[in-house]
Parts: C-alpha cells; sequence; structure tokens
C-alpha cells in the first residue's frame, strides 16, 4: 500500500515540488510539453494560474454565474453572453452557447449521457479582461423604460447581507457613479447543508452579564482556553530564548589568529629609545643644516 | 534313539507340539498398575483446507461507541453528501452564547471533526485519492473552534479588568443604589426587592441558589449591607424596628450573625420585626460574632442553611 | 521465560497426572502476534520444549518462533469431558501438526493461499494460514476423539469469535454439541491473561467436578 496522503512528507516531496516551481526559464518550455501532452479536450483554453493568483472573492471575480456580460475580443467579438461558471483553475469565466467553443474528439469511455457523435463542443473560458458587464439601466431619452447598457467599470463601496447568498456581500456600481447599483444576479437557492444551524437559533442571545463577582468562564475551563504561563505573554525572556536569538561569535580562521598573534609581538616588542647623546648629535646635524640660513 | 546323531533341526521336528497339555491360565492379578497413559492419538487423521475467518460471528451493536466516529454508519461519506457550502461560526456570533451552549457546540466540532480525519485518512490512503474535500470542510469547523476559545479568553479578560475598574466606583455605585431603593415607595416593593436581589448578586455575588454561594469578604460585606438596608427600608413603616435601629450602635449592623438573620428573613414587615426582635435576644445573652472568626461563622451558617433546605425538599418528596 | 521454561510442564503429561496436579481437562492454543504461528499446550502455558516439538521442520516460510512472552496469545481454550479425552485430543492436534509439517507437508502447501511469487501469502512476517489450519485441524482433531468419548460436549472459548471461522459451514455439521464462547475482553484482557486462564480453569474444575457428581448420583440411583 503506498501512502498517496502522506506524501508530502516523503522524499519524493521535493521531487514533486520541484515540479511546481518551474524555473522561470523553463516555464514556457514545460507549459508546451504540457500542452501537447494533454488531449484536446482536456486541454484548457487559458493558461492555469499559480495558487496566489487564483481569485477568491467576489470582488477579484467582479462577475457571478449568471451575470450577462458582453464579449470584447476574439471570434465571438460582441456577443452578450451568461456566466455559467468560474474556471477556478485559470481565473476563467465559462459562458453560455453564445460565448467561444470549440469542437473536439471526445474518446467514448468520456461520452456524456446521449452523447451520439465523438465530437463534442466543449466552451472556451474568456479572461476577464475580455468582457463588460451589461446591466439594464433607466433611459434617460425614453423615460419608464430600460436600456441596455455594458459598463465600463465597476467598483465596490460599501456591504450589504445578501440574502441569496447568505453573507454579507459588496454593492456593485459604475465607476464613478456609486448610486447606480448594479445588482448580484440571484443565485440558485441551495438547502441547508447538515452542518448548519439554524438562523434563528444562531442568533439567539444566551450569555447575558449578571455579576461582576463571577467569572463568566469557569476556572477548569481557562486552562484549555489558553497558557496562563504562554512565553508570549510572560514579557520576559529566558535564558533559554536569549541563546537562541543572539547569534554565535565566529571563530577565527588562521591567517587572522596569525596576524593578530603577530600584531601582538609587534606591539611587545621594545621600542628604541633617544639617548642624550643621540639627541645632541641630531640637533648637531640640524645645526650644521641651517646655520648658513640663520 | 536319545543319543542318535542327527541335524540340530530334527529334535525340534520331531518334538511333539499338538497334544501336550496347555499350561494354565495365569491367575487374574489382585493388584494391577495400569499404565499411566493409555491414549494415543488416531492413525486415521486427514489435514483438511485452512478454514478461514468470517465477520458474519461477530455482531457490532448500534450503540457501540466507535459509532461516534461515522456519519450516519457509512464508510465514507460522498462529496454530495458531505456539507461544503456551511460557514464557519463569526466571532460576534459566538460573543452571544453562554458558556454552556459554546461548550456543548466545541463538542458537536470536535466529534465531527474526527469523522472528517477519519475519512480523509481512508481517502488519501486506501482510496489514494488527492482531493481535499474533507479537509477543507475540517477546517472550517476548526476556525470555528479557535474562535469558541478566542471568546472565552476575550470575556475573560473583560471580567477580569472591568473587576479592577469596576472596585474604585463600587462605593458610589452601592451609594446610588441605596438611595433609590430606600427612597422607592411601598407599592413598589416587590419591584425593588427584585432590583436588590440583582443587586446583590451582580455586586457580591450572593446568588439565590444557597449551593451556588461561596463565603468570602465580599460574600460578608454584600451580606451585612443587604441587612442593613432590609431594616432601614422597613424602619420607616414600624416603629419597632425602627426603635431597634436606634438603639443599634451608630445605626448601622456590624455583626455578621446579627446580619445573618437579617439577610434570611422574609422581606416583609412582620418578619423582620421578628428577625429583630431575635437579635436582641442574640445581643441580650452575648452573642456575637467576632470580626476574626466571621467567615468561617458565616459559611457554617450557609451550609446549616443549604442542608435544611435539601431536608425540607426530601421530607416534601 | 527462561531457557528451559517451567519445569513442571516441560513434558508431556497423562491424564491421571493432570487431574491429581489440579489442572482442568482443558487444551490450550496459543498463537504468535508476529508471525500467526500456532502452538498447541495442556497447560495454560507452554514451554521452549513445546515449540521444539510442534516446528520439526522449520524453513524460512515456518520458522521455529521466539517464546517472547508479549508476542503470545491464547487464541482459543479447549474444554473437554474428560482428562483421557483432553489428552487425546492434545495428541491428535500434535499427530495433525505433524503431518502438515513433516508427512504431507505437499499436500498441506497445495492447500495454502498463495501471493503472486508462488509462496504462502504473508505481510511481513504474518502468515494467516498457520491460524487458519489450527482451527481446521481442531475441527478434525475434536471430530476423531469424540468417536472415542460417551459425552461429546465441549466448550471452545475463543479470544475473538472472527477467527473461528463461519459456524454453519464448518462446525455445526462435524460437531453439533460443541459450545462456543467468547473469553472476557473487558479491561486490560492481553496483561491479565494468566489470570484469566485460570479463571476458565477453576470453572472447567467445577463443571468436572459437578457432572462427575451427577454421575455418580444416577449410577447410586439406578442401583
Amino acid at each position: 500500500m503506498s501512502s498517496g496522503g502522506y506524501l508530502h512528507l516523503t522524499k519524493v516531496a521535493r521531487v514533486a515540488s520541484k515540479m511546481n516551481n518551474v524555473p522561470k526559464h523553463l516555464e514556457s518550455r514545460i507549459e508546451k510539453i504540457v500542452r501537447t501532452s494533454t488531449p484536446e479536450f482536456m486541454r484548457p483554453a487559458l493558461p492555469s494560474v499559480n495558487e496566489e493568483d487564483k481569485f477568491q472573492t467576489v470582488k477579484d471575480w467582479r462577475f457571478l454565474p449568471g451575470d450577462r456580460v458582453v464579449i470584447l475580443k476574439g471570434e465571438k467579438k460582441g456577443n452578450i453572453c451568461v456566466v455559467k461558471q468560474h474556471d477556478v483553475m485559470t481565473n476563467g469565466f465559462i459562458l453560455d452557447e453564445n460565448g467561444p467553443s470549440s469542437n473536439v474528439p471526445v474518446p467514448k469511455q468520456f461520452w456524456l449521457e446521449g452523447q451520439r457523435t465523438h465530437m463534442l463542443t466543449v466552451p472556451k473560458a474568456v479572461r476577464q479582461q475580455d468582457l463588460r458587464l451589461v446591466a439594464e439601466i433607466d433611459d434617460a431619452a425614453n423615460p419608464g423604460q430600460l436600456k441596455t447598457v455594458a459598463v465600463k467599470g465597476i467598483e465596490f463601496k460599501g456591504t450589504y447581507y445578501d440574502d441569496g447568498y447568505k453573507k454579507m456581500m459588496p454593492y456593485r456600481s459604475v465607476i464613478g457613479q456609486n448610486d447606480l447599483i448594479i445588482p448580484w444576479p440571484r443565485p440558485e437557492p441551495t438547502e441547508d447543508g447538515d452542518l448548519a444551524t439554524e438562523p434563528a437559533l444562531a442568533r439567539e442571545q444566551t450569555f447575558w452579564i449578571d455579576s461582576i463577582v463571577k467569572n463568566p468562564v469557569p476556572r477548569d475551563a481557562l486552562l484549555t482556553v489558553r497558557n496562563p504561563r504562554s512565553k508570549f505573554r510572560r514579557g520576559t525572556l529566558t535564558a533559554r530564548d536569549i541563546s537562541k536569538l543572539v547569534a554565535p561569535k565566529m571563530p577565527l580562521s588562521e591567517t587572522k589568529k596569525a596576524y593578530l598573534a603577530e600584531k601582538k609581538e609587534l606591539a611587545q616588542r621594545p621600542r628604541p629609545s633617544i639617548t642624550d647623546e643621540e639627541k645632541a648629535a641630531i640637533g648637531q646635524k640640524i645645526y650644521d643644516h641651517l646655520k648658513d640660513h640663520l | 534313539m536319545l543319543c542318535k546323531r542327527t541335524f540340530q533341526t530334527a529334535a525340534k521336528a520331531c518334538a511333539r507340539t499338538r497334544y501336550t497339555k496347555p499350561k494354565p491360565k495365569p491367575q487374574p492379578r489382585e493388584r494391577v498398575n495400569l499404565p499411566s497413559q493409555r491414549t494415543h492419538h488416531d492413525n486415521d487423521l486427514i489435514i483438511s483446507a485452512p478454514v478461514p475467518p468470517t465477520v458474519e460471528n461477530i455482531k457490532c451493536p448500534d450503540d457501540h461507541p466507535l459509532w461516534q466516529f461515522f456519519a450516519d454508519k457509512k464508510f465514507m461519506r460522498t462529496s454530495e453528501e458531505l456539507d461544503s457550502q456551511s460557514r464557519s461560526w463569526t466571532i460576534p456570533e459566538l460573543r452571544r452564547k453562554s458558556f454552556d451552549d459554546l461548550h456543548s457546540l466545541w463538542f458537536t466540532c470536535l466529534k465531527e471533526r474526527n469523522i472528517l480525519a477519519r475519512e480523509n485518512h481512508l481517502l488519501k490512503n486506501n482510496v489514494e485519492g488527492f482531493q481535499d474535500n474533507y479537509q477543507d470542510v475540517s477546517e472550517k469547523i476548526r476556525t470555528t473552534m479557535w474562535r469558541i476559545r478566542h471568546v472565552l479568553s476575550e470575556r475573560d479578560w473583560a471580567f477580569k479588568i472591568a473587576k479592577e475598574e469596576f472596585a474604585s466606583e463600587r462605593e458610589a455605585f452601592t451609594a446610588v443604589f441605596e438611595k433609590e431603593f430606600l427612597e422607592a415607595p411601598a407599592e413598589e416593593d416587590e419591584e425593588s426587592f427584585e432590583k436588590l436581589s440583582r443587586f446583590q448578586h451582580s455586586v457580591f455575588g450572593i446568588s439565590e441558589f444557597i449551593d451556588d454561594n461561596v463565603v468570602n469578604r465580599t460574600f460578608v460585606d454584600g451580606l451585612k449591607l443587604v441587612a442593613n438596608l432590609k431594616v432601614r427600608k422597613f424602619a420607616s413603616r414600624d416603629t419597632t424596628i425602627q426603635k431597634f435601629l436606634e438603639e443599634t450602635r451608630s445605626q448601622t449592623i456590624t455583626d455578621a450573625g446579627e446580619s445573618f438573620v437579617l439577610f434570611t428573613a422574609e422581606n416583609n414587615v412582620n418578619d423582620i420585626k421578628e428577625a429583630c426582635q431575635a437579635v436582641e435576644e442574640l445581643r441580650k445573652s452575648g452573642n456575637s460574632v467576632s470580626k476574626y472568626v466571621e467567615l468561617d461563622t458565616v459559611a457554617k451558617y450557609i451550609r446549616q442553611l443549604a442542608q435544611a433546605q435539601t431536608s425540607k425538599e426530601t421530607t416534601a418528596h | 521465560m527462561s531457557k528451559t521454561g517451567n519445569l513442571a510442564i516441560r513434558k508431556f503429561r497423562p491424564a491421571s497426572w493432570l487431574q491429581k496436579t489440579g489442572y482442568a481437562p482443558q487444551v490450550f492454543i496459543f498463537r504468535n502476534l508476529e508471525s500467526g504461528q500456532v502452538v498447541y499446550s495442556q497447560f495454560p502455558n507452554f514451554t521452549p520444549k513445546q515449540i521444539d516439538t510442534l516446528f520439526q521442520r522449520p524453513n524460512w516460510e515456518n520458522k521455529k518462533p521466539s517464546t517472547r512472552r508479549d508476542i503470545w496469545r491464547c487464541m482459543c481454550v479447549v474444554d473437554m469431558p474428560d482428562f483421557e479425552s483432553s489428552v487425546k485430543l492434545y495428541q491428535n492436534l500434535r499427530r495433525l501438526r505433524y503431518l502438515r509439517d513433516v508427512r504431507l507437508s505437499k499436500d498441506a502447501d497445495s492447500m495454502r493461499k498463495k501471493n503472486d511469487d508462488g509462496n504462502t501469502w504473508y505481510s511481513m512476517q504474518y502468515r494467516p494460514t498457520y491460524t487458519q489450519e489450527a482451527v481446521a485441524d481442531l475441527i478434525e482433531s475434536l471430530q476423531k476423539t469424540f468417536r472415542d468419548t460417551k459425552d461429546q460436549r465441549a466448550t471452545l472459548h475463543w479470544e475473538d469469535p472472527w477467527r473461528m471461522g463461519d459456524k454453519a459451514k464448518y462446525w455445526t455439521p462435524k460437531l453439533p454439541n460443541v459450545n462456543h464462547a467468547v473469553m472476557n475482553r473487558l479491561g486490560n484482557s492481553a496483561r491479565e491473561e494468566s489470570s484469566l486462564l485460570r479463571e476458565l480453569g477453576e470453572k472447567a474444575k467445577q463443571e468436572f467436578a459437578r457432572i462427575r457428581e451427577e454421575e455418580n448420583q444416577a449410577n447410586s440411583i439406578s442401583l
């Protein structure tokens, strides 16, 4: 039995991480190899993005499934489509039948139900910058009527609780016109999961402060909540901490040692002292040299 | 014939064998020592195929404790059955919940994480899958769990800080309450005594339930204060109580025993009057509680009160 | 366990000795947790001598097991109706082991489950076939032993009911009068094994005495 789940703990992990962290100069080459080695029906239309670049929030995505968008680039330029789903691996948007698609051969074991031929029309994901949101706004020319416009830019201001998504969502508005809010599409209703709690039950307040003398948290429970002797709260460093924080002294190299020894030796050499006779001799020499100028 | 030389086999051949008189049978022995080992293995033993073990013989009860590690007794939940939609509890939501609620939520989370850990282990090792479905849900639950701990820790800090701050404001707060309590008219008695009970619980930790109480300095201080308040509340309505109060030194009760008698009295004029009389008798007999043994004495009284209550309850049942 | 083991149980003991010494009419089967090998014993423990006699043809698949106490566990205790039959059962089991290992080793090997290399199936050092063979041998030897006994009731105390095999298929058709019980597994049964076996022995002795008493009474009535 091989342990697939704990691969990251094995030596194989090093090789695996290398495969994921391709050096910059090999990126294009590897991608080419990957593209040519995967069959066409499994090949994504857009290059896959790194983990840290993947879209996380609705602010990143900007358009959610159900939004109407117009395509700005490519063969289907100008078509208005509905976003069907997000392609998480490539940060792309998969659109409905009005969007770009390709006819690819699919092997029989991957056939969908009711499929008759080997050729299958597969939607191609579209990049975010090639799409613009389509909204309906009041027509100023004909009051009381709506007109369909493409929104050049979107900005997010403020938040509200969305009943459909059951979470806080930002208001999506036209850039520069915060009063022109383009509502998020209503998601398809989903049933609550098994682990979910009823909203009324979740919101019910059961904690009331009624005494300044009695701790609301039992003393025995507190030890499992927090470490009272935590080193992060202690505020002082132990000898052990200090030894970890202070770098050890670098040992001297042989050359350096020799140099220091030599220096010491030189310092200890007796300094020549000038005797009175020598002083007199020097004085005489200087006098002889300068006597003509005196 | 006898000494005739012949082949050595001839004598045997000539010997009479058929018509000799048979030897008598030996007598059956009196004491027979049977061999100690009389059994022997069978000679027709056959070796047969190994008998494989079977789980048919094992019956797992429905209430087996290890079922707690399974969701609906399923080996592994499929990704559809798994609840990947729900989010973690947020900190503001958890702040509204009592300790017991948080405690039970914690255990629910823990149990669910155990199930998920088991399933994740199976997925990664037996099924050799690379999905992180179980892991993701487990992470969400872990988030809830650290938030519970955060909320409890926060609550504890808040309590500690508030307690420190309140120490300086206690005097003023008590004074305001006293004033309001004593000035309230007789019609609002019920309300004001409810207020008093809330006040004694919040400031001195004196609970309605006797067992919950911990006797310490604060408790005894509270006891004295409540006793004083009760007497002063009814002093204006009854002359006996008024007289009692005037007789008391500096018009405040400082003795813990006296306070306890007044504290336990019901909140009406007659009961307080009776309590005052009891206190006067105590004073006459020279029964007073020294300041140094106050805590122990009050603790003893409280214990006696609790015992009396339990015995009353048992007899009532 | 010393080199020689308990001196009293080093050799084969006849029925009379067992009864005199205070043992119950029982046969004990121990299994090795590491290799799955099995040792039969007349006593609630065993000695290296027994391992020597039971493993006569050690090879790389069936090595002579070590006597480490921690890797041996009692797999089954057979309560027989009398001491003679218990001794005979033990002899039969030993004979079957001899047949499997020595005389009919090829036949025995042909019945074992094989791995891809054609060797007896194993995982690390563990070969489950040995315990399974022991169960088959137990059935066979009980069957043959009961041909000579008046009372055909026996009680088998299993450590794990899982290991005894399909009851309806292997046990009931051949041995309808045999009771199956499960040893007490509450607490640390591995650590308390010796006291557990002693308890079983005491119970078996009492049962034996009770049946003798009943028989005596029945005889006296018929007179």
